[in-house]
């Protein structure tokens, strides 16, 4: 066999020509990332708080009133970057980049908040994207930390905000919060809200900052229900039973169609008292008490007895449970109140329905639910970015932001005052189901292990994925009630201990 | 008489059952089409209607109007087309040069290319998207092209058509003066066609289908390409189950047709490649 030897000669030139020729080709509209991230150091945190439960406020007054008095714990070390007191006027040109996961119609209102944002500051530019869900952002935010070339802004969950507060990327939020010029009415916001984006972990820092907020809801057929002789939705889980065994009795259907999801499942739990699911201290779960094993029965009763079904391994997951609902298979679904405006498309008036409380354990207990939503969580940059950064937090938090959010998305307004004003108050005329979601809000709690302060440390992501992973092995029956809890206690210890002891040292 | 596989009740049976596969396999495409046609009710009703009680094309127009699907389409396009045809040129030439040229490290170089070809995607993102930083490729088409304009398949793929080319026919060339390039184009090149559209095919599709780096790397909607137009129905709180199908109909269209002109080229290249 005759090989060649090595002559680069014509070939290696042609091949490099077209090279140049294609990356110039395509080069035509580079826009380089204008954004130069600063980041500042973090301090150490201070260990954690004692966990200490917390009940929902009786009533709305009642919650207002702890409103006055709830303050955001101060910040107990050395902040990140503290804001240059400054009126608006001087505000410098900015140019801030926001990285979200709001796609579709959410992004078109995202847009809208947006423009409405740079026509009252026309020296600050947000340049706004849609970066997937939130896995993917946390993994292009991973990256940009890496490059160093970090957002302004995002929308993230609490763990996340941890994790990119210990690598020391975060802007501080405490100084601006309640800057005196610059700051916030605390006061107007739901304190569950101001408490979950406390860290008492890292110091009793605000790493985040409330932005929007959904529930868990009961979604039920009016008309089912009324044609069976119900005057309305179950208030109680003995009420609930009783509906459902009339409804597979007389309509030989299932009542209930159970979406396998970590909130839905604490939210039925909480209606037993079984808040919150984490003991920081202990670096153990929760599940092995009595509102749990309550919790768990029920499951199980649901099953056994046909009154209700997991959507787990359908081919439509994600739409499981409202497609059962909209096909009026099932009377009732558990899900977030978020899905309002989905489930009104998806019945398309075929049936009257609306949404309730999740049922109690008692008549006359609290609506309990659970609260759940993305915060706003800045990275530290330039002092311009910075404090343009937080102009556009304190934007999208305003109530009349909140107020156009709430109506285009679904979502629920994280400030109180948005309930006062006219514009809110109309579109919930125009929709009973938000207007009930709305009133059952104050008695929803986080999710997180918390304190009337702040968390204690938001449990990691993967915590969620074990209590989902029981919750289906439970509705499919593979694991008993004791099995469930068992494991739940067991992996939860060994899951929590590990993180737990490198969030805070052993 | 017909006996064993040739009877004609072995032939039916085989008839039907591949009829039987065939009706399985395209079932999540009818599936596709038919809720694409429906409208949201009823693509969500339980059992699922066969056929759309009332079907329409509202959704397509509503798809092309109401979004950049349009624009999504060409970006892909335009972005498959020269990754593939990167991939094609420079697999090629590496192909080539592994398997006629002789230098020093020509073993080490193939192993590592091999090697490469193992290294899970996800791995490498971080580490590409600092590189792209880095090179102010950031939110650009550049940064959609160039990184995947050359990979292990491709090498391979070619380096195992040449492989099976006898010597004889380079020779004469040589003899009549032939340079290297020249060799390449005009006697290497034309005998691994088959290779060559399959390269071309097989890593259009993979362009066309890439969801994660387009993400990491744009940032502006006109730079968006298919794939990211299809996660814009799944937003927090709703899945638009009609609007999906009817935009990964749409998305589906031109890999579909190209993969149904080139699947004899794509057959026949996999198969020469994989007994060499």
């Amino acid at each position: 066999m005759r090989v060649r030897t090595f002559r680069p000669k014509g070939m290696m030139l042609g091949a490099l020509l077209l090279v140049l020729a294609l990356v110039a080709a395509a080069c035509g509209d580079d826009e380089p990332a204008a954004t130069t991230a600063a980041p500042a150091t973090t301090a150490a945190p201070a260990t954690t708080a004692a966990p200490a439960t917390t009940a929902a406020p009786a009533t709305t007054e009642a919650m207002e009133e702890e409103t006055e008095t709830t303050e955001a714990a101060p910040a107990t070390t050395e902040a990140m970057a503290e804001p240059t007191t400054t009126t608006l006027a001087e505000l410098e040109p900015a140019t801030i980049q926001f990285w979200h996961v709001y796609s579709g119609p959410l992004e078109e209102a995202m847009n809208e908040l947006v423009a409405r944002f740079e026509a009252k500051y026309p020296q600050i530019d947000v340049e706004a994207q849609f970066t997937g869900g939130y896995y993917p952002t946390g993994q292009k935010i991973a990256g940009a930390i890496e490059a160093n070339d970090l957002p302004n802004l995002t929308v993230a969950f609490e763990d996340a905000a941890v994790n990119w507060g210990r690598a020391g990327v975060l802007l501080d939020l405490t100084d601006y919060v309640h800057d005196p010029v610059i700051g916030v009415d605390v006061a107007d916001f739901l304190p569950v809200e101001m408490a979950r984006n406390t860290y008492l972990s890292e110091g009793g820092r605000m790493l985040s900052f409330p932005w929007t907020v959904a529930i868990a809801v009961m979604f039920y057929n009016q008309d089912m229900l009324s044609g069976l002789g119900f005057d309305g939705p179950a208030e109680t889980w003995d009420e609930f039973l009783a509906q459902c065994e009339v409804i597979l009795n007389d309509l030989n259907k299932s009542c209930y169609s159970i979406q396998v999801d970590a909130s839905m499942w604490n939210a039925t739990g909480f209606t037993f008292g079984g808040f919150p699911t984490i003991d920081v201290e202990a670096r153990a779960t929760r599940y092995g008490e009595e509102p749990w094993t309550k919790a768990l029965d029920l499951f199980a009763t649901l099953i056994e007895e046909g009154y209700g079904f997991p959507t787990v391994g359908r081919a439509d997951e994600a739409t499981a449970n409202l497609s059962d609902f909209a096909s009026q298979q099932v009377a009732y679904i558990m899900t977030s109140s978020r899905w309002v405006p989905f489930v009104e498309e998806g019945v398309a008036g075929s049936f009257n329905w609306s949404v309730g409380a999740v049922p109690q354990e008692f008549e006359g207990a609290d609506p309990v639910t659970v609260l759940f939503g993305p915060n706003a969580v800045a990275f530290n940059t330039t002092e311009a970015e910075n404090l343009a950064t937080w102009e556009f937090i304190k934007f999208l938090s305003s109530p009349e932001s909140q107020a156009y959010w709430a109506e285009t998305s679904g979502n629920l307004p994280s400030r109180l005052s948005v309930g006062d004003s006219v514009e809110y108050a109309a579109f919930l005329e125009t929709s009973p189901p938000m207007a009930a979601a709305w009133e059952i809000l104050p008695y929803a709690l986080s999710e997180l292990p918390m304190t009337d302060e702040g968390n204690l440390g938001p449990p990691p992501f993967s915590f969620r994925v074990l209590q989902q992973d029981v919750q289906a092995e439970l509705l499919t029956g593979n694991m008993t009630r004791e099995e469930a809890q068992r494991k739940l206690v067991e992996d939860g210890a060994t899951l929590l201990g590990e993180y737990y002891s490198n969030l805070f040292g052993s | 008489m017909a006996t064993g596989h040739n009877a004609p009740q072995t032939r039916m049976l085989a008839h039907v059952v591949l009829v039987l596969l065939c009706a399985f396999a395209l079932a999540p495409l009818y599936w596709m089409v038919t809720t694409s046609l429906k409208p949201l009710d009823e693509a969500l009703q339980v059992p699922p209607t066969i056929l759309p009680e009332t079907a329409s094309i509202t959704t397509y127009i509503d798809i092309f109007l109401e979004t950049m699907m349009a624009r999504w389409i060409l970006n892909s396009l335009f972005v498959a087309t020269l990754s593939a045809s990167g991939n094609v040129l420079f697999g090629a030439l590496a192909g080539y040069a592994l398997v006629r040229i002789r230098f020093r490290g020509r073993k080490v170089i193939l192993m590592l290319v091999l090697a490469s070809f193992m290294i899970p995607f996800e791995a490498t993102f971080i580490a590409n998207y600092v590189l792209i930083n880095d090179l102010g490729w950031y939110n650009t088409y550049t940064a959609l092209i160039v990184p995947w304009m050359a990979g292990a398949f491709a090498v391979f793929m070619f380096r195992q058509e040449f492989l099976g080319i006898p010597d004889d026919l380079f020779d004469s060339a040589y003899v009549d003066g032939s340079s290297e390039a020249r060799a390449f184009w005009s006697i290497g090149l034309p005998l691994v066609r088959a290779a060559a559209v399959t390269v071309f095919l097989i890593t259009f599709i993979w362009s066309w289908n890439a969801l994660l780096w387009p993400l990491f790397v744009t940032a502006d909607s006109e730079l968006r390409v298919v794939q990211l137009g299809l996660v814009s129905f799944q937003t927090e709180g709703a899945v638009f189950v009609n609007m999906l199908m009817a935009a990964a109909v749409i998305g589906i269209l031109p890999v579909g047709i190209l993969f149904f002109i080139g699947q004899r080229f794509v057959i026949e290249g996999v198969t020469q490649g994989g007994i060499k």
